[in-house]
Order: C-alpha cells, then structure tokens, then sequence
C-alpha cells in the first residue's frame, strides 16, 4: 500500500505522567517535501519523532508510515526511513567508518562501497582511527547523519541535525539535504531551533506548541505570511502607484486604503526606490522596509513577542 | 534476523569490555596453573595435573562467570541505551522481540565464551607442565567434558537473567553492580529464607544458581541431577527470554 503521505497522524496524544506531550496532533509530511517542524524545548517536537520511529508508544491516536499503520506494517515500513534522533547515537570505541559498518550489517545494505561513499559525502573521510567518543559535536552529527542515509532511505527524520556544527558545516548539511530531496526524492521532516536556517530548507511547515500542533502551512503561505515589503506614504497615492508601475517597471505593489502603498519589489534598492518617487516631485512621508521575520511570525503564533 | 545477528556479532567482536574480560580470563586461566606448579615445586609436594587444576578451579569459575557476564552485560547491552545506539536498532525496521533475541542470542554466545575461557586455559597449560592426569572417583576425560558442557548450560542461563538486568535497567553501573549483587547474595538469601520455610529451599534446589554447583562441582550424578541440569537452564533461558522480550517490547527507549 502506498500513500501520498511519508508520515500522518490522526489525533495523536501523549500523556507522560503528569504532562501532556502531545494533544490531539493531526500531522502530515507529504511524500518529496522537506518539512520543518518548528516548536520551543519541550514543545514536543521530540516525542512525535519518537512516536514516529518506533521509540515511544501512543497514549491514542494512529500513526502511518507510507500509509501503514498496524504492528508489522509499520515496523516494515521503518525500513524505507533513516532516523537520527536527539543527540548521535554512534558507539563511542568505534571509528566512523566501523560505526557505519555496523549500522549496514543491522540494515542489511549490500557491499561494504557505500560507506566510503557516505563517509566522503559528510567529509569525514579522513577519520582513520580516531573513536568516535574523540569527535567533535559538528563530527558526530556529520556521522549521525551518514548513517540515517546507509540504504537510500525515502524518509530521513532528523531531530537538531545541525547542532554543534560550524557554519560551513550548516551550510553544507542544508545543500545536501535539498540535494537528496530534490534527485533522489526523499521526504525529510527535519526540527531545528534555527529558523532561519529551516527557512533556506523547508518546502512545508508545522508548529507545534505545548504538545498542540497549531499550524501546518507550505512555504509560499508562510512566504505570503512573511512577505517583505516596503511601506511608502507619500502626498499622493494615486501618482505614487503611477510612478511605480511606470519608473520602475512593476506591478508588485498594493495601495491600502489609507493611502500607504506596500512594494513587494526591489526590496534592496530602497535608494532607487525613494530617488525615484522624489524625482517625480512626491513628497515622501513615510519610507521603511518592513514584514514579519519567520521568528517573530512564529512568536506571534505561539503567543510569545507581538507582531513587529 | 541475520542482519541483526550479524551486526550484533560485529559489536560483540569490536567491543572493549568483551575483549579486556577475555584477555583477563585467559590471564588468569595461563596464571593459575603456574603459579599452583610453582608452589608445589616449592612446598615439595606433588604437582598436581591438569585435570586436577580444573577440578580445583571449577568453583572459581563459577564466581568469574557471573561477574563477567553481568559486566558484559552492562557494557553490551545497558551501553547502547547510554549512547543512544539501540534508538537506531529499534526504528531500524525490526521488530523489538527481534531485536531482543538477537541481541540475546549474540550476548549469550560471547558469555558462553567467556565461560569456557578460564577451565579451558587451565586444563591445557597445566597439562603442558605435568600431563592430563587422571581422577580416582570418575573418567577423567568424561568429567572434563561434562563439566564444560554444564557451564555452557549455565553460562546460557544466566546470560539470559543478566540480559533482562540489562534491558529492564538500562544504565551500565547500575546493571553491573545489580547482577554482582544479585550473585554474591541470592545464595545466602535463599539459605537463610529456607532455612525458615522449606517451599522456599525446595524452589533453591531447582534453580540454576544452585545446580550449577551440583553439575559442575560433584564427580558422581545420580540421573535426576543430569536432568535436572540440562532442563533446567534451558528452562531458565526460555522463562527471561519470554520474559525480557515483554519487558524490552513495552519499553519506552530515551
């Protein structure tokens, strides 16, 4: 059975003891979609993927896999993913490539050639001898990473993959990420804490917040959510727009009812912009960049900082 | 299956604590036979053989067999809850009674080893320095053998009570020091608690703890005691089998 879904769930909820860690969530990672799941420590970003994966058990509610939801169905279906969950799960006696060697054996991949590969795909090629329990932060993650991809998953859960490592290295791992989505068509749901980060990566978004999933959206909503503008008042709306439309070539601007006018275009040509609008004898009242950052959309949406 | 088998197999051969508790077991299985040569050379008596050697060390062994197999077993299997590897096991695609009788299957083959480890050393370098030897009350080569056979018996057993310590408490201190206390006092507890009731001495003497004794350490068994000793380990495997899968399958793993 397959599904246009990599992982959904229906109502699922979590209660530890005392806590409720997951209420009710209705998630849902499309099939090829890198999807950002973006919640504060505790917010139960974890526990999902935890559910997920097979580590965790429900309290209610369903999980599917690629359509598959019942005992051995989903264990199956675990097989088309790669997990790294929480921090690095690496033996630390081992060196990089006998901690890969023994992740292919328990996956049962073929041929010993794809663990050089992987190893030179993360750049930790020239490990040699070094035990893992000597690798940096940045070195676990990269081997961590390594061996959620032995045997070509379709579906790559990575919960923090980037933390500890460098800013090459973040740059690195998000090239890779989008490269395997967009050749291979692997489905990643990937938490990070760096938003930004997820916003150079992530094609859909869900945020989650004291267990509740408050809002599921691709990155064109989020894009139209965040869009950045630039707010101009002038004494004359009317021949401001005309001036716009006509100097500077588009049609990417809204007049609101109170005469500002939002520019969607040449957002880093302010000068052009207001040289422009003066050259036409506008008198300027108003001129300043503005639109929600993704921090501040999500800090609105979980009731943190106001709008800015 | 295999694939786990094979995996776990590949810990187990690249494991530290696996590899330092066999090279100190083959220490002291080289060690023992020497040094009781030495001092017989010494002392002027008669040196002693080496079927003599394993008859004399038979007791030690058991003490080394369940010290190191609780050892390992907090190093092979609580150590990969510590370092998060059994995360990767567990949603890897195999089901966790799968896991667990693989990961029980490798662990016991390496306690086993471990087992065999300590006699076998002493039976050969003390045959090297006076010969195999005979024994007045039973063959010789028969007891050996017997008695090998026994503690392979038994080290599976208690492989599989140190493999639930393991899964049920998850931290490598905490099951090592919970099987070397359970050994060095279950004995003593089951004495004094039948010496009061007699069910509770009844049950001691069908445990593998105290047949172990009996099949290793008597050169004459009646047939009720070889039964005895081969049913019951194999009982004993099958009941912390059963009852480690359940344990390991309801497990949350953090």
């Amino acid at each position: 059975m397959n599904s246009e879904y990599a992982l959904r769930t229906v109502r699922l909820t979590k209660q530890y003891k005392t806590q409720l860690a997951l209420n009710q969530v209705d998630l849902a990672v499309r099939q090829g979609s890198i999807y950002g799941f973006i919640g504060q420590n505790g917010a139960g970003k974890s526990t999902l993927m935890r559910i997920a994966t097979g580590l965790a058990y429900p309290t209610s509610g369903t999980v599917e896999l690629f359509g598959q939801s019942s005992g051995d169905a989903i264990v199956q279906a675990r097989k088309r993913m790669g997990t790294a969950i929480e921090t690095p799960a690496l033996l630390p006696n081992m060196t990089a490539y006998e901690n890969m060697e023994t992740h292919r054996l328990l996956k049962g991949v073929p041929g010993k050639a794809c663990v050089r590969k992987l190893l030179d795909i993360v750049g930790l090629q020239d490990t040699g001898r070094k035990k893992a329990k000597n690798f940096s932060m940045g070195m676990k993650q990269r081997l961590s990473l390594a061996i959620a991809l032995l045997g070509d998953p379709e579906f790559l859960i990575l919960d923090e993959p980037t933390n500890g490592l460098d800013p090459m290295g973040v740059v690195e791992m998000r090239e890779l990420l989008k490269r395997l989505n967009r050749e291979t068509g692997m489905t990643i749901l990937i938490s990070s804490h760096i938003l930004s980060e997820l916003h150079l990566l992530a094609t859909h978004y869900g945020i989650i917040h004291k267990g509740e999933l408050l809002e599921q959206l691709s990155a064109r909503e989020l894009s139209e959510k965040c869009r950045q503008y630039i707010h101009i008042k002038t004494d004359d709306p009317g021949r401001a727009a005309a001036v716009i439309e006509g100097e500077l070539h588009t049609k990417e601007f809204e007049v609101m009812p109170d005469g500002v006018i939002r520019l969607f275009r040449h957002l880093d040509e302010p000068g052009k912009v207001s040289a422009t609008l003066f050259a036409s004898g506008l008198a300027i009242e108003q001129f300043m960049p503005m639109g929600e950052q993704l921090e501040s959309f999500f800090a609105a949406r979980i009731g943190g900082t106001a709008h800015e | 299956m295999s694939n786990l088998i094979l995996s776990e197999w590949y810990k187990l051969r690249k494991d530290r604590s696996f590899r330092f508790l066999c090279a100190g077991l083959i220490l002291m299985g080289i060690a023992y036979p020497i040094l009781v040569a030495l001092d017989s050379q010494t002392g002027g008596g008669a040196p002693l053989s080496g079927i003599e050697i394993f008859v004399s060390a038979v007791s030690a062994n058991e003490y080394f067999l369940k010290i190191t197999i609780g050892v390992l077993a907090g190093f092979f299997i609580s150590g990969e809850f510590g370092n998060g590897v059994m995360k990767r096991a567990a949603s890897a695609g195999s089901s966790r009674s799968r896991i667990y009788a693989a990961k029980l299957a490798v662990f016991t083959a390496g306690g086993v080893m471990m087992s065999l480890l300590f006699p076998l050393c002493n039976v050969i370098v003390g045959s090297l320095i006076s010969g195999f030897g005979e024994l007045a009350e039973v063959d010789a080569t028969l007891y050996l053998f017997r008695t090998l056979g026994f503690t392979i018996l038994f080290a599976t057993a208690f492989a599989s009570l140190c493999a639930l310590f393991a899964y049920a408490l998850t931290d490598s201190g905490k099951t090592i020091g919970s099987t070397i206390v359970f050994f060095f006092f279950i004995d003593s507890l089951f004495y004094i608690v039948g010496n009061q009731l007699e069910f509770v001495r009844t049950v001691y003497e069908y445990t593998v703890l105290n047949l172990f004794r009996v099949s290793t350490m008597s050169f004459v068994l009646s047939a009720r005691d070889i039964w005895l000793s081969l049913t019951m380990p194999i009982a004993t495997f099958i009941v912390f089998l059963v009852w480690g899968t359940f344990v390991f399958r309801n497990k949350e793993i953090k």
